[in-house]
């Protein structure tokens, strides 16, 4: 089932390819208040996404379509969303690269929880700023 | 013959070479998929230590976590096994070559 948010709700876009990973993603962020609209794959992502403020915790490495090209994709289309890579390790060139493009941070898996919980909290008020601004 | 010989074995650490960058492709992998479960776990653990420290704590929603970090510890249990049987394989294929 996937979530979709409201009018003027901050969301927590989740993409990942793992069911595992991205339930106790959903279980993690909702058990400190935070609304995750949890998706399969970038496509899954893109095909329900418009533009809406919030922040998106995003996996590098999926079958299909990679983290690496949404987020070529969103910044093409000058999305503003702030982008939170959870990376594999082995995957720091490619987490490199998305700092390069722009990305939020990133975060190693497995990680702590209050790191990803505070990075999602931060990322709410860039966005925040960046719409007022 | 001697040429022969030496076509030979050029050959054969060629194969080994593939071989051991296929197998070192395979426990990449593999490792990748280790990791899942262990990101699974440390996440459900961590917030249900939240949800538990705090006064009106859903015990279903931490019983539900429990046993998603007994199955993903299982399936990461499996993926260990997979690994061993490759190194297992490895070894089998050293040996041989003596």
């Amino acid at each position: 089932v996937t979530a979709h948010p409201g009018n003027n709700q901050r969301w927590c876009y989740v993409v990942d390819d793992d069911a595992a990973v991205r339930d106790s993603l959903r279980f993690l962020l909702k058990s400190v208040g935070l609304p995750i609209s949890p998706h399969v794959s970038a496509q899954e992502f893109l095909a329900v996404y418009a533009g809406e403020p919030g922040c998106l915790v995003l996996d590098i490495c999926m079958p299909g379509m990679s983290g690496l090209e949404l987020q070529q994709r969103l910044n093409f289309e000058s999305a503003l969303i702030p982008v939170v890579f959870i990376t594999g390790h082995g995957d720091v060139p490619m987490a490199v690269e998305a700092m390069r493009h722009g990305a939020f941070d990133f975060l190693e898996k497995p990680f702590h929880d209050q790191d990803l919980i505070d990075r999602v909290r931060r990322a709410f008020e860039k966005m925040r700023g960046a719409a007022a601004g | 013959v001697q040429v022969e010989t030496a076509q030979l074995e050029s050959r054969r650490v060629r194969s080994d070479r593939v071989e051991h960058v296929r197998m070192g492709e395979m426990v990449t992998d593999i490792l990748h998929e280790l990791n899942q479960p262990l990101v699974a776990i440390a996440n459900y653990a961590q917030a249900s230590a939240r949800l538990l420290a705090t006064d009106s704590a859903d015990l279903t929603d931490v019983r539900a976590a429990l046993e998603q970090i007994s199955a993903q510890a299982i399936r990461a249990g499996r993926i260990v096994r997979r690994l061993r049987t490759l190194s297992h394989h490895r070894m089998v294929l050293t040996d041989g070559e003596q």
